[in-house]
């Protein structure tokens, strides 16, 4: 094996926490050398959802003083540490999972029973699933293979809200009330470019039906078809979404 | 756009962008700014922070290894177009798969190997061209061996540098970290180095790190210990330009950054 295909298993085994449990010679390295790398590995693998879980969860984090923790701590725990022991870094699957343990600390009633805990408002869990479905895609490095055919990103991700999202933000944001006038059905898009650039955006019915008809088997016509659309449209509409890492190849 | 100094050291810190007002209102203290990450377009502060300070790109623009892609090569340009930085940073850093399917998001340093040399040689050389600027080069700690080195890292940079004339940043508190590791004296280790290359240094703090269990990088103030072994290697680095405060990360205070830098400003200035 060359040098530089070694430094790939290298990077493998530091990622891959599997390979470290069920392959733990996967390396040539001697013992003392393979427990220094499996501690390496879950410092990375803290590091990099301790950052993301900061950067994707920033909104409930303004009201840490209220709710008493924000979304990176949760990396401190055990259920953290369970996760990074079989888990990929930066596969999708870990992102899930990450991210559903921190919306699960951010709304654990239980979490201090002797802590008075209260829902901020009553768009507290929306913010969340918005959170987590951002987090997804700023945790999710993990690309799909190339096919014939186009298929959604990996991470890439549709959902319906009930309260207009970007308002809702930005009331945060301006630390002013949020009430029920921002309520609003919306439908939002989520996803990942190949370089890391996340996009979250408002999308209208036509391209939400494009995106869902996008399953990795369905060629243009049939993509069309599926969303009830012309193909020059459809056409139209999949150059945005490929534009933005909602679909690709 | 103001330029570094042309007498003198130049000391400075990383760009924060969540501490901008404070950088800004301490701007007699800080003479330059490294910077991590470009600006975000919602940086309200940066037009300022780019009209006071000389600023040094510092960014990740891809790791030697490998050849640098056409895209990684345009946004170097663009970024160098935007600062003018007097030299740009890389580091001596291997962090991703070829087929880019895993990447640590983190630094971890290359084998040092011939394959290794080459690769870097040559990449480097190529990213020099294209920012047409000087490239300086920033050693990185390393946990744990794979023990297929067929040299020191010491030998592996001062090869790279003799075949580029590349410039040395030489990162005080990795190497202070690779001695700790390997049982060994910090000025031992860093006088191996080919201090004579250096064009600028890198100081921080290194605090315990509970998966390590032990000392790591941390965005914290340089100990005493680090800033005298800093003064040290400026005393053999007739080419040194800058010192920098590594310190990058939303937990950074105003404070720690601010009080960094005056210190390194006495110890550098009473000497």
């Amino acid at each position: 094996m060359g040098d530089r295909d070694l430094q790939d298993e290298v990077i493998r085994y530091l990622t891959d926490a599997r390979l470290r449990v069920t392959t733990p010679d996967a390396l040539p390295l001697p013992t003392l050398e393979a427990e220094k790398a499996g501690r390496f590995a879950m410092f990375l693998a803290r590091r990099y959802y301790r950052d993301r879980l900061q950067r994707s969860f920033r909104y409930s984090a303004l009201f840490a003083k209220q709710t008493r923790r924000k979304a990176e701590d949760s990396v401190e725990g055990d259920a953290f540490a369970e996760i990074a022991r079989d888990s990929v870094l930066g596969s999708l699957n870990a992102a899930q999972r990450v991210g559903q343990m921190a919306v699960t600390y951010l709304t654990d009633r239980d979490w201090q029973s002797t802590v008075p805990f209260s829902n901020t408002g009553a768009w507290w869990k929306t913010l969340l699933d918005y959170e987590y479905l951002h987090f997804l895609q700023t945790a999710t490095s993990e690309t799909a293979a190339k096919t014939a055919r186009l298929q959604q990103g990996v991470s890439a991700v549709c959902n319906k809200f009930e309260w207009g999202m970007p308002d809702l933000l930005a009331r945060l944001r301006e630390g002013k009330p949020a009430d029920d006038d921002l309520r609003r059905e919306a439908t939002l898009l989520f996803a990942r470019t190949h370089s890391g650039k996340i996009y979250v955006m408002e999308i209208d019915k036509e391209s939400e039906d494009v995106f869902r008809a996008v399953d990795g088997d369905r060629n243009l016509d049939e993509i069309a078809t599926a969303a009830g659309l012309g193909c020059e449209d459809t056409k139209r509409i999949l150059q945005s979404l490929t534009e933005i890492g909602a679909v690709v190849w | 756009m103001p330029s570094m100094r042309s007498a003198g050291l130049s000391i400075g810190a990383f760009y924060n962008p969540h501490l901008a007002p404070e950088i800004y209102a301490a701007k007699e203290c800080i003479d330059h700014l490294a910077m991590a990450d470009p600006p975000a377009a919602h940086d309200e502060w940066f037009p300022r922070i780019k009209q006071r300070f000389p600023l040094l790109l510092h960014d990740y623009l891809g790791q030697l290894a490998d050849p640098l892609s056409a895209e990684a090569l345009e946004r170097a340009r663009r970024l160098q177009s935007n600062y003018c930085s007097p030299w740009v940073a890389e580091h001596f850093q291997c962090i991703h798969t070829q087929d880019g399917s895993r990447t640590l998001d983190y630094v971890l340093p290359p084998l040092y190997t011939e394959d290794f040399l080459s690769r870097f040689v040559a990449n480097a050389r190529v990213l020099r061209d294209a920012v047409q600027a000087e490239l300086v080069m920033e050693n990185i700690p390393g946990f744990f061996s794979v023990d297929k080195a067929q040299m020191t890292e010491a030998e592996f940079l001062r090869r790279f540098f003799d075949e580029t004339g590349c410039g040395f940043l030489i990162d005080v508190p990795h190497l202070w970290l690779a001695a700790h590791y390997s049982g060994g004296e910090a000025w031992e280790t860093i006088s191996k180095f080919p201090l004579e290359k250096v064009v600028e240094i890198h100081v921080g703090g290194v605090e315990h790190d509970r998966d390590l269990g032990g000392p790591w990088v941390a965005p914290s103030a340089p100990s005493k210990e680090i800033l005298d072994l800093a003064l040290r290697i400026a005393e053999r680095a007739p080419q040194l330009r800058a010192v920098t405060l590594d310190a990058f990360s939303p937990s950074l205070s105003a404070k720690v950054l601010v009080e960094s830098v005056q210190a390194m400003r006495q110890v550098f200035a009473a000497n």
